[in-house]
């Protein structure tokens, strides 16, 4: 990095530099930062999404405000994931299991209230305002973990006019229909409405590594449209000192119902440091005098991203297909 | 965050910042021989100097089984490490041990060699000088092509490397798998870390941690790639067509230990028996454990 360049612009900076340099050079250093400038911050041309990558930047682990049960990240990354996958006017489905929701009467305890603020996917919901008004229809699910059973929490907000962001997003959740947990609705195919069923162009799923062992997303997989895609939020595990991959578990489910692995995408929750890898900040424990670090100390990463798998139907693939080969004719 | 803990505690997070600088200047930065870039499957020089810093010590022992262009051991050289490769590609062979000389003339005084021979020697006699010496396995998966079975195979390749280098690991030490993202010729993505995770498991080894480190370069808020134009055309079809596939910023790496060092860990992590008759603890376990391997 330039050091002291602070809050000046960049002009102010050529001008300064203007005095160090020789004048032949400074034309040249003109166009070496204004290339420099278009090619890092070339903006993208409005309606279009840039290409994603496989690394998102979602490092705002701060709770959003209102019920504070929503991770900023977690906001931020359903923000990129409906706007890179859908279009306006499409159907989105949040699908998140919530165990507190099992309480009698909708009660929440205190300590499982708790429980659900320690859970970083706790308050998926809440981003259903936000998907409203980037105009896509939304409707959200809870499956209810101790009953086995599947309480769903829909709220149907066809995708109409912006709302605005003076919108009041609290009153998302009083709209919620939390219906009663029937066997019925245990089966994903169940979630009906007056109009016939529901398809989705996108879900959206997240939860823990351990709760996927009974909330499969993979089961979802009917209520996707053809071209559909099914986004699955979570994280590796770490077990006995032993690292559990999720896609292990999801990958094989997903092609068991027909779809195909399209993604992964690491979500980071934590600002990375772009300066120069510094490894005495990595292996500080070995040149600690206070600690001399022995042969069977691991050494451990803080786990710093969540995991965001990508699935979809074989035709969208093949959609892709021919149009590459229709190209290349 | 800081935590109120001096930067010296500061636990590294799991995202490498490998990319700020492009392949090509990483390699003239490290003044690899000419050629070098040709190796698609490389382990880039920021991401092993990374690696072998975090996983080893000055003076142990870094074995790639298999090094292509032998980025790796000029880096272990380097930061003052032993290293010795293998590849059967005389290509391979010439580039790997020119980056060595080029290590050894910018001042690294530590042995490094690359040998022209299979991972299997690895199993041989040949290497029983080796066992229990080695610090850390630095390799990557390597495929031919971008072909799928190619990639498979090379998975099964690799499955059957990490049963040589088991053995040769020492207590502690670490193997560390480097894979690029690759593709089904459909566009699907090859899930890679399943069938890797399911080799090393079988060869001994515990899974004990996979990171992220990134080939795209970070500005700020915002993320480069350093994408082919081949990837950002096919990026842009596949985004035509309504269903976008990610542009490739990051190698997975996959970090194993030997199993009953993982056991220990855990062990060491969980509280002291309650009961005093309590005949085999979880250390009792991995030490029987370690016993075993050396039989």
């Amino acid at each position: 990095m330039t050091p002291a360049h602070g809050n000046s612009s960049s002009e102010d900076d050529f001008k300064r530099g203007a005095a160090e340099f020789p004048p032949a050079l400074l034309p040249r250093l003109q166009a070496r930062r204004t290339l420099r400038s278009r090619t890092r911050y070339r903006a993208v041309p409005p309606g279009r999404t840039a290409r994603p990558s496989t690394v998102w930047l979602c490092a705002r682990d701060d709770r959003n405000e209102g019920t504070g049960l929503l991770a900023n990240w977690l906001l931020g990354a359903v923000v990129k994931i409906v706007t890179t996958y859908t279009k306006p006017g499409q159907r989105v489905l949040l699908l998140a299991p919530a165990a507190y929701l099992s309480c009698p009467a909708g009660r929440v305890s205190p300590l499982r209230r708790n429980q659900a603020q320690a859970d970083p996917y706790v308050g998926l919901h809440e981003a259903s305002w936000t998907v409203v008004r980037l105009g896509r229809g939304v409707q959200v699910a809870t499956a209810v973990a101790d009953s086995e059973l599947l309480t769903e929490a829909v709220a149907d907000k066809p995708a109409g006019p912006q709302d605005g962001p003076g919108r009041d997003t609290t009153s998302a959740s009083d709209e919620h229909v939390v219906g009663q947990p029937t066997e019925r609705l245990h089966e994903p195919d169940s979630i009906t409405t007056a109009h016939g069923p529901d398809l989705y162009d996108l879900i959206i799923a997240a939860a823990g590594p351990h709760t996927l062992s009974w909330f499969r997303p993979t089961d979802w997989a009917n209520v996707l449209t053809p071209t559909g895609t099914l986004a699955v939020i979570t994280h590796g595990d770490s077990s006995d000192s032993r690292f559990i991959d999720p896609a292990r578990q999801l990958v094989p489910a997903a092609r068991h119902v027909g779809l195909q692995y399209l993604d992964r995408i690491a979500l980071l929750r934590e600002p990375v440091s772009p300066g120069p890898l510094s490894p005495a900040r990595c292996v500080g424990r070995d040149r600690s005098p206070i600690l001399p670090r022995r042969s069977t100390v691991p050494v451990r990463h803080r786990n710093a991203y969540t995991d965001l798998l990508l699935f979809t139907h074989q035709r969208a693939l093949a959609q892709v297909v021919d149009r590459v080969e229709a190209s290349d004719e | 965050m800081n935590d109120g803990q001096s930067p010296l505690w500061r636990t590294p997070i799991s995202v490498w910042a490998t990319g700020q600088r492009a392949l090509l200047m990483q390699l003239r930065d490290s003044d690899c021989a000419p050629g070098t870039e040709t190796d698609s499957d490389l382990i880039p020089p920021t991401v092993a100097r990374y690696a072998i810093e975090a996983y080893t010590r000055p003076g142990d022992l870094v074995l790639d089984p298999d090094c292509g262009s032998g980025t790796a051991l000029a880096e272990a050289l380097r930061t003052g490490r032993h290293a010795v490769g293998l590849t059967t590609d005389s290509r391979w062979w010439a580039l790997a041990r020119a980056n060595i000389t080029a290590a050894r003339a910018a001042g690294a005084w530590r042995d490094g060699g690359v040998l022209d021979a299979r991972p299997k020697v690895l199993a041989s006699a040949l290497a029983a000088g080796m066992i229990g010496q080695v610090g850390l396995v630095l390799t990557a998966l390597r495929a031919t092509s971008d072909r799928v079975h190619d990639a498979t195979s090379a998975t099964t390749g690799l499955a059957r490397t990490m049963q040589y280098c088991e053995p040769l690991l020492r207590s502690g030490g670490h193997l560390v798998v480097v894979a690029r993202p690759r593709r089904h010729p459909d566009g699907s993505l090859l899930d890679l870390t399943t069938p890797l995770i399911t080799a090393a498991t079988a060869a001994g080894l515990a899974p004990v941690e996979r990171c992220i480190a990134l080939t795209a370069e970070l500005y700020g808020a915002r993320l480069s790639t350093h994408a082919s134009f081949a990837e950002r055309r096919a990026a842009d079809h596949a985004r035509a067509a309504g269903t976008p596939t990610a542009l490739t910023a990051h190698l997975e790496v996959l970090v194993f230990q030997l199993a009953h060092d993982a056991e220990l860990a855990s062990a060491t992590a969980m509280p002291p028996p309650v009961k005093d008759n309590v005949l085999h603890t979880p250390v009792d376990r991995a030490e029987q454990s370690g016993r075993r391997r050396a039989a």
